[in-house]
């Protein structure tokens, strides 16, 4: 599977969403339940998920599907 | 049981992941945790909703950083004589801020975790070598908190968190970015630890404590085979491995002294093993450590089960350690209510093993803790006197058996308290009670709680019988009666009953009422009301009339000391 159908795969989990309703489009404003508090939890499972560590700076941008596949490819290809 | 969280950082991040871990291990758990920033203001308010949720447990985590502020990062903005005033600013809010919830919370069990910085001082070196720098405010107020113990004796339990920090590492218990984002401090990777950290602490004052570590010998005790390798060469003793059993046998010393009975479960002849127990100059556990000795070649099954007859206690507190996985294994299936520990490793590993068993862990030491061992041992004794005896009436006689019998006092609390957690036998009604449940019911007024000290020519059996009687106009009721299983078939639950019916015959009592609360355990104590000339009213309730009868015993009862 690749990175963007894993991501969604676990952000449809984590909200307990259907895979369809969510897509590269899809943002913290599309989801009720993806506020700040749920937003660090997220990232921390997609931190452990993918064994990748997120910049403390990075970490309240990555607020759509699209910044956080691109944030995840930057970490992937230093490795 | 409702455990109250009061933090100086915020739990949001993962308190749900907390209460379902906490639930795991303690039955029946509600949670509250104070909203990140009020737990100064909550502890004032009188009002407050973590009074009214009124807790059984309240677990208070301030860290050092929060009590400091910005202080904790410039210790030379002030100077020395300055900082020593800070300190002492520090301990008075402390010291207010606990005399609060003990005096709002008279009946939970106030939990105070110690001070740690996450952080190496940002003096460095320095730090240590000023007067008062970080390290050093934080000892002080370390030993702050043990000098208010002290002072609140067992109303506050001292919870070692720095300990449990610097075991792991401070560098890898926090992430700072969830600090910064959250004001969590701690690492994902670190939350099950520091779960695990304080459920330990909830489990040592809920559920019941084991009474007996039962260990194998070969590869357990000592490194090789007595059997095949002879006494002189299995390793115990000198340098390297043989120093690693050594250390293993001390640990073990450490729990016989606070009162846990060892046994041994070894398959060996018992000739060559006890010749090591006996003769050997490395061994540290001697005959007289163990309560209960099972050399043999039976299946272990049957020697634990023998073993918690001996020592009259149910297989459920027993913990069972042994190197041999297919041994645990048979022990694991047919005893599922025993705690294995499947030792591996070398004996240091055994060590980490033996301390991070849960149920072993205690929070206070009795007397009787202190002294249960030994009693013991003179307990063996009786029994051999009971076999030589001609008749039952000798073997009471010849014990010269004596019962001091106290009502209300006060210096008996934690060991009523205890007894009542414990005892699971000789129990009518199986009541348990916390320290602070049974120091209101002496100070009520309604209530009489006997106490009966038993000592006979052997020794002194220490606090062994409780009863606890509310006084109702012409009827005194019995809430608890229980008694210790070391002494149960000694008569000592008639000397109590005895001197109970002469206190309320001397103030006009007409009857006394007993129930009998059926449990999977205490059947010894099932006849206890027809044995003594109670009548069955219905519902398990009995009742005897005043004036009665005396009854016979070989007890001679003494009122108070």
């Amino acid at each position: 599977m690749n990175i963007e159908n894993e991501l969604i795969l676990l952000i449809s989990q984590f909200f307990q969403k259907n895979m369809k309703d969510i897509n590269l489009e899809t943002t913290q404003n599309d989801i009720e339940e993806w506020d700040s508090l749920e937003h660090i939890k997220l990232v921390l499972e997609i931190e452990s998920k993918f064994g990748v560590r997120f910049p403390l700076e990075i970490i309240p941008k990555l607020t759509s599907v699209k910044n956080i596949v691109e944030e995840l490819k930057k970490l992937k290809n230093n490795i | 049981m409702k455990i109250a969280f009061l933090t100086s950082y915020n739990t949001d991040l993962f308190k749900k992941e907390l209460e379902k871990y906490i639930s795991n291990y303690i039955k029946n758990c509600s949670f509250f945790f104070n909203a990140y920033g009020t737990q100064e203001k909550i502890v004032y308010d009188k009002s407050s909703s973590l009074y009214s949720f009124n807790p059984n447990i309240i677990i208070i985590h301030f860290e050092i950083e929060w009590l400091l502020g910005d202080f904790a990062y410039d210790i030379l903005s002030l100077a020395e004589n300055e900082r020593y005033n800070k300190l002492k600013e520090y301990e008075s809010k402390i010291s207010l801020l606990i005399q609060n919830i003990t005096d709002k919370l008279p009946n939970t069990k106030i939990i105070i975790e110690n001070f740690i910085p996450r952080d190496k001082p940002i003096l460095s070196i320095l730090d240590s070598n000023i007067n008062y720098g970080l390290e050093e405010i934080t000892l002080q107020l370390n030993n702050f908190l043990f000098s208010q113990k002290k002072i609140y004796s067992d109303r506050i339990i001292i919870h070692d968190y720095a300990t449990f920090i610097s075991n792991f590492g401070r560098i890898n218990c926090f992430d700072y970015r969830l600090y910064r984002l959250a004001k969590n401090p701690f690492a994902k990777s670190f939350y099950n630890e520091l779960f695990n950290h304080y459920t330990n602490i909830i489990d040592a004052l809920v559920n019941p404590r084991k009474k007996c570590i039962v260990v194998d010998l070969d590869n357990t005790l000592w490194g090789g085979i007595v059997g095949q390798d002879g006494v002189e060469n299995i390793i115990l003793g000198g340098t390297g491995i043989g120093e690693a059993y050594v250390q293993f046998q001390k640990v073990l010393l450490n729990f016989y002294r606070k009162g846990i009975f060892l046994g041994i479960c070894s398959k060996n002849n018992y000739e060559d093993a006890m010749e090591v127990i006996e003769k050997h100059p490395d061994m540290i556990l001697r005959k007289e450590n163990f309560a209960s000795i099972k050399i043999n070649w039976l299946d272990k099954v049957t020697n634990i089960i023998n073993i918690a007859n001996d020592l009259n206690i149910s297989t459920d507190s027993i913990v069972f350690l042994d190197d041999n996985p297919v041994e645990c294994e048979l022990v694991r299936q047919k005893l599922p209510e025993v705690e294995v520990v499947n030792l591996s490793g070398d004996p240091d590993n055994y060590i980490k093993q033996l301390l991070s068993i849960r149920s072993l862990n205690t929070t206070f030491l009795t007397d009787e803790d202190l002294v249960r061992n030994k009693m013991f041992l003179a307990n063996e004794k009786r029994k051999e006197l009971e076999q030589n005896s001609f008749s039952l009436d000798d073997y009471y006689k010849s014990l010269e058996m004596k019962a001091h019998i106290y009502v209300n006092d006060i210096s008996h609390i934690s060991r009523i308290s205890q007894l009542t957690q414990k005892t699971n036998q000789f129990n009518l009604t199986t009541r348990r009670y916390t320290v602070e449940e049974v120091k209101n019911f002496i100070q009520n007024g309604e209530y009489r709680i006997y106490t009966l000290r038993l000592l006979d020519k052997f020794g002194d059996n220490g606090i062994v019988l409780v009863a606890i009687i509310k006084m109702e106009n012409e009827m005194w009721v019995i809430d608890t009666f229980l008694m210790s299983c070391r002494v149960i078939g000694r008569q000592a639950e008639t000397a109590l009953l005895e001197a109970i019916i002469d206190d309320a015959q001397r103030v006009g009592v007409k009857s006394i009422i007993g129930e009998f609360i059926k449990t999977p355990k205490n059947a010894p104590a099932e006849n206890f009301f027809s044995n003594h000339r109670f009548t069955l009213l219905s519902n398990n309730k009995w009742k005897l009339d005043l004036p009665a009868k005396k009854f016979s015993h070989y007890i001679k009862i003494i009122r108070g000391n």
